[in-house]
């Protein structure tokens, strides 16, 4: 199978896949939000210490209706062991399901193996679809670098914020900050735009408080 | 199978959703009655239909005499 990368604001591609919760289909996890994310190997230094921060931000996720997918090129019986070291060791319980993908379909299907890092593992790849099952945001960081939750955090919260009040956000936005206004598309929209009570350093970049 | 243990009993969250699906219900409702994540739900409920343990009609799963006889036959 070729590799292919999927794109923003399209339908995520579907798959069934074995995991350690049984088969599920991405279309499982339709009206929730889902993080579907990669992780190079089972019994890895860094992967150990992400999956602990993922469990641990779970509860953040689920108040904001969002589900986890982990997935690696590992067995379901690697990822069963891991897990059970992690709660032994670390007093940490995965609470999410962990794709075992070992003939490589889910990765090749969203392109979470980077040959010019490992031709055999996949990379720290996030996916952030959408209840519609549509892919809003995709994150790709190198195996030396482990990811940072809060910012996966933001970044939900920022999507569920614009796709809630019809705005954006800003660089740097967490949650309970000014948002961007829409930039008018005319000039009779930019001009009524003045004297609407937002905060304008110029007609096209105006933010409000929600 | 990971709704039946190899010594043909269910696991518990199999369980838990043949409970729920006493009465007829979306996978939804049977998420919200056993506590279940919803794609759980709609994962068991693919292949307890499959083992004949619940019935769906225009959506809705309820649990048959085989999936109501294997919960009175214990954990």
């Amino acid at each position: 199978m070729p590799m292919s990368l999927p794109r923003l604001n399209e339908p995520a591609p579907e798959f069934e896949a074995v995991t350690t919760h049984g088969v599920v289909r991405l279309s499982d996890f339709r009206d929730s939000w889902l993080v579907l994310f990669s992780h190079p190997a089972d019994f890895t230094p860094v992967c150990t210490t992400e999956f602990v921060a993922f469990a641990e931000i779970y509860p953040e996720l689920q108040k904001r209706k969002v589900e986890l997918l982990g997935l690696s090129i590992d067995s379901v019986y690697s990822h069963i062991a891991w897990m059970r070291n992690i709660e032994e060791r670390m007093k940490v319980r995965i609470p999410f399901p962990v794709i075992a993908d070992l003939n490589k379909e889910v990765a090749t299907l969203y392109g979470m193996i980077m040959p010019g890092e490992s031709k055999t593992e996949t990379s720290r790849c996030v996916f952030i679809i959408d209840p519609k099952g549509i892919l809003r945001a995709m994150i790709y960081y190198p195996m030396a670098l482990g990811r940072n939750m809060q910012e996966i955090l933001r970044v939900i919260d920022g999507l569920q914020t614009a796709d809630q009040n019809g705005v954006a956000v800003p660089a740097n936005w967490k949650k309970g900050d000014k948002v961007i206004v829409p930039a008018p598309n005319t000039v009779e929209m930019a001009a009524e735009r003045v004297g609407q009570g937002y905060e304008c350093v110029d007609w096209y970049l105006c933010k409000k408080s929600l | 199978m990971p709704c039946v243990n190899p010594d043909g009993t269910l696991v518990s969250s199999a369980r838990k959703i043949l409970e729920a699906a006493r009465t007829a219900g979306l996978p939804a409702d049977l998420a919200e009655r056993s506590r279940l994540p919803l794609y759980r739900v709609h994962s068991a409920l693919r292949e307890l239909a499959d083992a004949g343990m619940v019935l769906e009609v225009d959506g809705r799963y309820q649990a048959t005499e085989e999936g109501l006889g294997r919960l009175g036959a214990g954990p």
